[in-house]
């Protein structure tokens, strides 16, 4: 049977969210979420004020990039933030946290932010 | 966890949007770049070193794929089972299982030589009904094997037949009705090898092994969720153009590769995609290799063709030869499907084969971006893998250069002889109903309707015709294998590797059971109603991009006895 996802029951809500984390990672990387659209500038979100929050996620790595510490996860939803899953890219903390791993591994992540942005603080193989 | 939050986690993402341009696979640029022309190797950056980690899946003693004499298989299970397709990731796989000799095989490369009886059961353990297909035999309609057969979940159904036709890379699928897309995707596949004298003294010359340098490839697209399974979900306006996977799967090994020595191969490619197609090459750096294309659908060709690069369109097999003596050096080789216009061309006007207004056509359309007319039909992609861009499929190294100084024959069979009918073909023409349904003849497919009704020990020509306003078809008739007369109107980067001979392509001089015919493009092909079975007999005519068979792209035919 075919599971048709039909896009028109996505809340308008998410739709909205979707579209800003496009434009997010718009810079950053190629994304696959299907349906977004360009965000007019008027609508970019501001930066946030500090706080310190630690998201958990599950993934399928696509690719790395070890050199600027760079890893393209398509993750599940991020239940802290009643986020639906997509593909991104995120920056690691610390470079050396790529060097174990490998591209189409299921990993377990952890996105921290600094003060300033979401960086993965930890990243590791996922057990099953 | 509230809105707010949310968009402050959205807001410091984008902060961090400082990373610089990322492409998930830097060869998208490159097919976008080649636009509509075929396109030069341009070296991806996927061809370089640690993309091609997993050791491609060769058919062994048991297991995936291994080799099985198809008498001696009693019973083929079809069979939910966890398997490990991507490294130390389990995901649901159908499968059909056999169990010989005290060895477990799934999807079995079932070997037969002409003559052979094979009398075998298939058990139903899916959840939903199922029926086998052995793709390319001749067969009387019950042995054929389609959805007026299936059977539901706990149930059997018992074949029994003899192999009646020529050597050649058959393959054995599901064909219930409306759900062969996801059935096959799931994983049920395999092939059935048919090996005859030409095929012994061609293994002979070329001192050619099964599994080591005699190498079936199964190339699948698919796509894996966020816990690495598989995955198979359209949009509703995906599926006008059928699923296209986010990874390029050969033999269900993921971003594969394969030690080689410096020698001839041989390489039994099956596109066992549900909708891909691929334009095959192989190349090492920017530079393309020749290779020979010996045989196709229904066995070997007469002569080898020497090639560069071919379409290969779901269903379809093509048997090729690689001498790796004339590559250079000890730099990979990659088996690539180079840049190609897909010819997405639903909403292109029927007549001056224009795009409509607004439109957006072919090539290099990215996920979210659609036709921009009223069409219902939107090209799309899978994941990153645009429907014809550069992509490498398999990584193969030179790592030994032992003594081997054999020559490809330049005989390799004897065809049957081309007897074309007279008088005028019959008209078959590809198309769409404006509503998100492809036709035959502005037909939908009927389980209890044979449109079409030949008489047994006749011969036909069908011409097929696509429309402009459409996308490439696979077009497949089960029970008899025909020939191709002629190609007309073919689109450019099909003309381009034409013969002076009619138009055909170097495939078309073999035996086939699949043809694409492109969009705007006229197909001339020649078939022989003869057989041996008695009563009339029902069989599918069909496109083979299997979303489309599954919404209604087949007519049912009757041979009259």
């Amino acid at each position: 049977m075919l599971h048709l996802v039909n896009p028109t029951e996505r809340s308008n809500k998410v739709k909205s969210l979707l579209a800003i984390m496009m434009f997010a990672a718009a810079s950053a990387t190629t994304a696959f979420a299907h349906h977004e659209m360009p965000v007019p500038r008027s609508v970019q979100p501001q930066a946030p004020a500090a706080i310190q929050k630690v998201i958990t996620g599950t993934g399928l790595i696509q690719q790395i990039d070890k050199e600027r510490g760079v890893v393209t996860i398509k993750y599940g939803p991020l239940q802290e933030l009643n986020m639906p899953g997509m593909t991104m890219s995120f920056l690691v903390k610390d470079k050396a946290m790529l060097s174990s791993l490998q591209p189409l591994r299921k990993v377990n992540f952890e996105l921290t932010y600094d003060g300033s942005k979401y960086l993965i603080t930890k990243i590791t193989g996922a057990s099953f | 966890m509230n809105h707010f939050t949310r968009r402050k986690f959205l807001a410091a993402l984008a902060s961090a949007a400082g990373l610089g341009e990322l492409s998930l696979r830097q060869s998208v640029s490159a097919a976008m770049d080649a636009g509509h022309k075929p396109a030069p190797v341009s070296g991806a950056p996927a061809e370089s070193a640690g993309y091609f980690t997993n050791r491609l899946r060769i058919p062994g003693a048991s297991g995936l794929y291994a080799a099985v004499a198809a008498k001696d298989v009693k019973q083929i299970t079809v069979s939910e089972l966890n398997f490990e397709i991507l490294p130390r990731v389990p995901s649901p796989l159908w499968a059909y299982v056999a169990e010989v000799g005290g060895k477990r095989f799934l999807n079995p490369t079932l070997l037969a030589r002409p003559g052979d009886q094979i009398k075998l059961r298939m058990v139903n353990r899916l959840k939903q009904p199922t029926i086998l297909h052995w793709h390319g035999l001749t067969n009387d309609e019950r042995n054929d094997g389609f959805g007026n057969y299936q059977v539901g979940p706990g149930k059997s159904f018992d074949y029994a037949f003899t192999v009646r036709d020529r050597a050649a890379n058959y393959w054995y699928h599901p064909h219930p009705h409306d759900i062969a897309g996801e059935q096959a995707y799931r994983g049920l596949a395999g092939l059935l090898i048919v090996k005859d004298d030409d095929d012994d003294k061609l293994s002979r010359a070329l001192d050619l092994m099964t599994g080591v340098t005699d190498i079936p490839l199964v190339i699948q697209d698919r796509s894996f969720n966020f816990e690495g399974k598989l995955e198979y979900k359209l949009s509703r306006d995906q599926l006008p153009a059928g699923f296209l996977g986010e990874e390029i799967l050969v033999n269900l090994t993921v971003r594969p590769y394969f030690d080689a020595a410096r020698r001839i191969y041989r390489f039994r490619i099956l596109n066992g995609s549900n909708a891909r197609s691929y334009r095959l090459a192989f190349a090492q750096g920017t530079r393309l290799l020749d290779y020979y294309l010996i045989g196709t659908d229904s066995g070997l060709l007469e002569q080898p063709q020497k090639l560069r690069e071919t379409f290969i369109g779901a269903a379809q097999r093509l048997d090729l030869l690689l001498d790796l003596r004339e590559a250079s050096g000890s730099e990979p080789v990659f088996l690539k499907s180079l840049a190609f216009d897909p010819m997405h061309n639903e909403s292109v006007d029927e007549k001056s084969g224009k795009p409509a207004a607004g439109a957006m056509q072919g090539m290099g359309v990215m996920p979210g971006m659609q036709s921009g007319g009223a069409d219902p039909h939107a090209a799309h992609t899978g994941g990153g893998l645009m429907d014809g861009m550069e992509m490498p499929l398999l990584q193969i190294n030179i790592r030994s250069a032992p003594e081997y100084k054999r020559n490809i024959p330049s005989q390799l069979s004897r065809l049957p002889k081309l007897a074309a009918a007279a008088g005028e073909p019959r008209r078959l023409r590809l198309g769409h109903d404006g509503e998100g349904n492809w036709t035959i003849n502005g037909w939908r497919f009927n389980m209890r309707e044979t449109p079409v009704i030949v008489q047994r020990g006749t011969r036909e020509t069908w011409l097929l015709q696509n429309n402009r306003a459409s996308m490439p078809h696979p077009m497949h008739i089960h029970g008899f294998q025909f020939r191709v007369l002629e190609r007309r109107d073919s689109p450019v980067q099909v003309k381009t590797l034409a013969t002076r001979q009619n138009g055909l392509l170097p495939q078309d001089f073999g035996l086939l059971d699949t043809v694409l015919v492109w969009p705007g493009e006229s197909v001339r092909i020649a078939l022989d109603f003869s057989h041996p079975f008695k009563g009339d007999q029902t069989y599918m005519f069909h496109c083979h991009n299997l979303e489309h068979e599954d919404t209604g792209m087949m007519i049912g035919y009757k041979v009259k006895a």
